[in-house]
């Protein structure tokens, strides 16, 4: 069980960190706050979130045909489109391009999807210099962590954090903590490996199927140049990106950067059809267990357009930061989606969520988010990969409830037990609830005990108040 | 190249995997046009300025070259690229033979295709710049605009094109920003640092 990844312990060290967590947790509200606004002011919002939500189910249930006719038009274009069925597949065909290009140094865009496949690692380690050209994702880089957030990579961080980081490793000055400043030093720095790198590499928002046209968005303006600039250009989608029609890409544009970030859309929505003169461009197309994923009752995980909206809005995610899921994937989405690519070390993820629904309620997709997270806990159980410490719990919880009888032991013996019990275990380790909260004083009698006894009261002031 | 074949076979087992465990065939949902409040041009203003760009008016095309010729300074360390016919600026695409070298300039003079109202954002492609990298590297960023062709919103402007017909485009809604460090907004990430449309 050691190799499962513990979020409740990971997330507790985030918690205690209070200067990080109260900024991680400002810094996501506000989002999901404008958020809010924004989605107000568009009388359509809920509508737009049905039809998104439509769109690609619809999509998902013809996904070879779409893809199909988006590889044909890229084609056509000239583009070279290569299939990858595994992270190590995606990898080696992204090496094998690079190569046969003499390549050594190259900038890349912020891509979840090659993020999936550790590709930088990967490339890294053969020799490839890779420069991350999103701010947030490059301070990860130079911090050697993964991403915390789907969107802001670098969320959890404080400025104090930023400015030693490219102190150490960009030489700044480590005294000048100006958010401004750090990111003059990014511009300064990345200019350079603008100048010299041999190719761009990039993620994909949306693939449309029926004009062959890989659609990009983002803030910085470092996309584009990684995807103009370089003459080898290589590209990560992954299958389930697809959509069918250029008339529903400004449907999911409305709803993807209002939902993100609360702003109206990115500063950059860019389109590639085919390359420039000189150019080449390559497109992987990444399964890694998307086509299986699909067959299972928990597709619909595959609508997720990546906005990270389920993430600002998690009470658990804000306070215990994306870190603490150690996985590409974290908050609402990762509960959902982590255990499908390994059951047994993501097993914990799916109880770190408090159902209050939020991230269901939000989703411009409307991924099912409550109800999968839900169904990951009972394939868990089901599959015997729950601590024993849970099965404890749940057993006797499952006991306590399956009769009345039962419950009525069980409340008496809760009742002594906190009369009884010496203060030295009830306020120990053995009750993780007494770590941040005092135990209850013990009430004279149970609720059912007091009822029974009242009941001739309760039924007189009832018929007073009626007959009032 | 192996990996091309092996590529051809993993496509067809995707293809058959997909295939295998396709959900139940739904239908594509009707997708209505939605109209957006407002009129189209004040919005377009009002969402500029959200994006810290800045909208200038003019009565006519030539008072937007005249504002130009009078504010864009030109010198040996100020190097300015114009593709508008009307303003010549003092490098040419001769000059920067590779995509990287626009990385010198200071400015950079184009003319949008069309704007949209409810997000602010102007359309260009590699023509409107002489080449993206220009007006991806540029400090600052001028864009004509003539104010008929900016529309009400997204839905219509991509009614109005032809991606398959594009070898690039983009839809440029301010200057580059970045927000990732304690989510502190802060114009100028990578791309321009200004970004002013001049509208007439």
């Amino acid at each position: 069980m050691n190799s499962q990844v513990n979020q409740v312990k990971l997330g507790a060290e985030f918690i205690a960190d209070t200067p990080h967590r109260e900024s991680n947790d400002r810094c996501l509200w506000a989002a999901r706050m404008r958020r809010d606004k924004v989605a107000s002011t568009i009388p359509e919002w809920e509508q737009m979130r049905d039809i998104a939500s439509e769109i690609k189910r619809h999509t998902l249930s013809h996904l070879d045909e779409y893809l199909v006719k988006f590889e044909d038009n890229l084609i056509k274009k000239g583009i070279k489109v290569h299939w990858a069925e595994t992270t190590q597949d995606h990898n080696d065909i992204v090496l094998e391009i690079l190569h046969s290009h003499d390549v050594s140094t190259l900038t890349k865009g912020k891509s979840m999807t090659m993020d999936e496949c550790d590709m930088r690692q990967y490339l890294e380690k053969n020799g490839i210099e890779v420069n991350e050209s999103d701010l947030g994702e490059r301070i990860q880089q130079l911090d050697n962590q993964r991403d915390s957030h789907i969107v802001m990579p670098a969320i959890h961080k404080l400025r104090s954090d930023v400015a030693r980081i490219f102190a150490d490793k960009l030489g700044s000055d480590p005294s000048n903590e100006d958010p401004a400043y750090l990111n003059s030093v990014m511009r300064a720095d990345m200019r350079k490996r603008y100048v010299k790198a041999q190719a761009g590499m990039i993620g994909c928002n949306f693939a449309v199927a029926e004009t062959g046209t890989i659609v990009m968005c983002s803030n910085e303006g470092d996309v584009d140049i990684c995807a103009t600039v370089p003459p080898l250009l290589i590209v990560s989608i992954g299958i389930e990106k697809v959509i069918p029609t250029q008339a529903d890409l400004p449907l999911f544009l409305r709803l993807l950067s209002r939902s993100s970030l609360g702003y109206d859309i990115t500063q950059y929505t860019s389109h590639i059809s085919s390359p420039a003169t000189g150019q080449e461009i390559h497109v992987v197309l990444l399964d890694n267990k998307r086509s299986e994923r699909l067959g299972n009752s928990y597709w619909e995980v595959l609508k997720c357009i990546r906005c990270g909206t389920c993430m600002n809005t998690c009470p658990v995610f804000r306070r215990t930061s994306g870190i603490s899921y150690d996985a590409n994937y974290m908050g609402p989405l990762g509960l959902a989606l982590m255990p499908s690519y390994d059951l047994h070390k993501y097993a914990r993820l799916p109880f770190s969520c408090t159902h209050c629904g939020s991230c269901g309620n939000v989703c411009p997709a409307k991924v099912p988010l409550p109800e999968l997270i839900f169904y990951w806990r009972q394939i868990v159980v089901e599959n015997k990969q729950s601590l024993f410490s849970h099965d404890l719990e749940e057993g006797l919880m499952g006991m306590a409830l399956s009769s009345s009888t039962n419950l009525q032991h069980a409340e008496k013996l809760g009742l002594w037990a906190l009369r009884y019990t010496p203060a030295a275990i009830a306020e120990s380790g053995v009750n993780p609830w007494a770590e941040w909260h005092r135990n209850p004083i013990p009430p004279k009698q149970t609720f059912r005990d007091w009822y029974k006894e009242n009941l001739s009261k309760i039924d007189k002031s009832i018929n007073k108040i009626q007959d009032e | 190249m192996n990996k091309n074949i092996n590529s051809v076979s993993a496509r067809e087992r995707i293809l058959t995997r997909i295939r295998a465990n396709h959900p139940a065939s739904v239908e594509h949902p009707d997708l209505p046009v939605f109209p957006i409040k407002g009129n189209p041009v004040n919005n377009f203003k009002s969402h500029v300025n959200t994006f810290d760009g800045k909208v200038i008016d003019f009565m006519h095309r030539e008072d937007a070259l005249k504002w130009l010729h009078e504010n864009i300074i030109q010198s040996d360390n100020c190097l300015v690229f114009s593709a508008i016919d009307g303003y010549e600026g003092n490098i040419s695409l001769k000059q920067l033979p590779k995509p990287s070298d626009a990385h010198v300039l200071n400015s950079c003079v184009g003319e949008g295709i069309l704007g949209i109202g409810e997000t602010g954002s102007v359309l260009v492609s590699p023509e409107t710049f002489g080449r993206m990298a220009n007006g991806l590297f540029a400090i600052n960023l001028y864009l004509l605009l003539d104010h008929n062709k900016i529309v009400d919103g997204l839905q219509d402007a991509y009614a109005m094109m032809d991606l398959s017909q594009v070898q690039y485009s983009s839809l440029f809604s301010g200057p580059s920003a970045t927000a990732d460090i304690e989510a502190v907004h802060i114009t100028g990430a990578q791309g321009p640092v200004s970004f002013t449309v001049l509208l007439y």
